[in-house]
């Protein structure tokens, strides 16, 4: 039995080893690089890199907006953009909303995964506000987020 | 008796002259003879002939190019408010003038991407299409404001002004130029490339440059810069502030200021280089990938890497 478990730790380590350390960074749209062709979106947008993923061509990201309007949750779609650079998106608003909102990120490289929370503003996503995890939000992480977002409009 | 020779005989005749009706019926049978025999090989009806063929067959030639020669390219132009002086469309070399009360919007097409864009033209401007062929887009901002969207290719839409080019890489922005011929552009999507002998600065969204003809592009900085750094920034690129700007720029600079200390790299030189450099990787750490001897000898692949991971700082 112990003969096993070592087997299969063997054979496990390589995927853990490629996705150590995995995680996302968030920057402006600008950071997915120049001749970016331009899309016209009606809300705010910004660029997510995977970050120490060796399996780039495995690894999935998808995401929602969150929001909170008139005290009641909503969520939205959001359009995930591959750009050339690989591991490089551009995650963009489909939708103009009133309110506060956030945009849940997730992402997995292998076994790993890896999320965000990004905060939206009015002049784009709010990179002081942004929090990002080694792992997916979790909803009371979102609603926190929320809540946070809400208190300077008040 | 020997008789004479017959040339003899001939050189004794006297000499008569012929009567003159002798004369006319030679005459008469020589134009007879003409008229009867073939004709000469040119004459002036052949090359008549040659020419009228010549004259048809250039106008049908022009007839068939005017038919199937590709349109002449144009922008379409609409009037938003007030009198322009075009209405419909501009073609290359014409110019499209706003008063004071007048705005316009001109849609950009290419032969190859199609619609690419459109540009709003504001008050008290003046502009003109330079070129529009597949690859190149070229318009001429003599004086005023205009606003472009464009979604195409890289450097296919292109904007002379006095001081400088402004190279579409994907972007939307508003371009200025008053009468002396200084610009400020400001971006508000994606990226323009500032171009001018040589000089170049690379402006993403949130961020303006300014431009001075005979000097090009000044340094590129946020909207949302301290205004000390825009004062000093100004002194250094066109009042020869020298060190002293540079310190102050280098003072104000926050971490997402690190868009101008990439430009003013490479526009200053040995000790100043060495303290610019300092200041980007206080405010921001050198990246994998990026050495510090390559950057400081503005190696060009080394500054790129080095810009687009300062990027996602911005």
């Amino acid at each position: 039995m112990e003969m096993v478990k070592l087997i299969l730790a063997c054979a496990l380590l390589p995927a853990a080893a490629s996705a150590a350390g995995f995680t996302l960074s968030i920057g402006p749209p600008v950071a997915a690089g120049t001749g970016k062709k331009v899309t016209k979106t009606v809300g705010a947008s910004f660029a997510v890199r995977l970050e120490e993923c060796e399996a780039l061509e495995t690894a999935q990201i998808s995401g929602t907006a969150e929001g909170l309007v008139d005290s009641a949750r909503r969520s939205a779609p959001v359009a995930i953009v591959a750009t050339g650079s690989p591991g490089v998106y551009v995650v963009s608003e489909t939708e103009e909303n009133p309110g506060v909102w956030v945009v849940n990120v997730n992402a997995t490289c292998g076994k790993a995964k890896a999320g965000a929370i990004v905060a939206i503003g009015p002049q784009g996503f709010l990179r002081e506000s942004t929090k990002v995890l080694p792992r997916a939000a979790t909803k009371a992480e979102i609603d926190s987020a929320l809540k946070a977002l809400e208190k300077p409009a008040k | 008796m020997k008789e004479p020779a017959p040339n003899n005989q001939l050189r004794d005749l006297p000499l008569v002259k012929a009567p003159d009706a002798i004369w006319e019926s030679i005459e008469a049978a020589m134009d007879a003879s003409l008229d009867a025999g073939p004709k000469p090989k040119w004459t002036w009806r052949p090359v008549w002939a040659w020419g009228i063929a010549a004259v048809v067959l250039a106008a049908v030639g022009a007839g068939a190019w005017l038919i199937t020669r590709p349109p002449r390219a144009a922008w379409a132009v609409d009037r938003i408010d007030g009198k322009i002086t075009e209405h419909g469309k501009i073609e290359v070399g014409d110019w499209l003038q706003t008063d004071a009360s007048s705005r316009a919007r001109i849609t950009l097409s290419d032969a190859g991407a199609g619609d690419i864009g459109t540009i709003e033209i504001a008050p008290n401007t003046r502009v003109r299409m330079v070129a529009s062929r597949p690859g190149e887009q070229r318009l001429r901002l003599a004086r005023g404001e205009i606003s472009a969207r464009v979604s195409a290719p890289p450097r296919l839409f292109f904007v002379d002004t006095p001081a400088s080019t402004a190279v579409d890489l994907g972007c939307a922005y508003t371009m200025k130029a008053d009468q002396d011929g200084n610009g400020l552009l400001s971006v508000t999507l994606g990226w323009v490339s500032l171009e001018w002998a040589g000089r170049e600065a690379l402006v993403p969204a949130g961020a303006n440059c300014r431009t001075r003809p005979m000097i090009g592009p000044g340094t590129p900085y946020f909207d949302d810069a301290s205004q000390a750094l825009k004062d000093a920034l100004g002194s250094f690129d066109f009042d020869g502030g020298g060190t002293s700007a540079a310190d102050a720029v280098l003072a104000e600079a926050r971490v997402r200021d690190t868009l101008t200390l990439w430009h003013l790299l490479s526009r200053v030189e040995g000790t100043d280089r060495q303290r610019v450099y300092n200041r980007i990787v206080d405010l921001v750490p050198l990246p994998k990938g990026v050495s510090p001897d390559k950057a400081l000898q503005l190696d060009r692949e080394t500054l790129k890497l080095w810009r687009e991971e300062l990027a996602w700082k911005w």
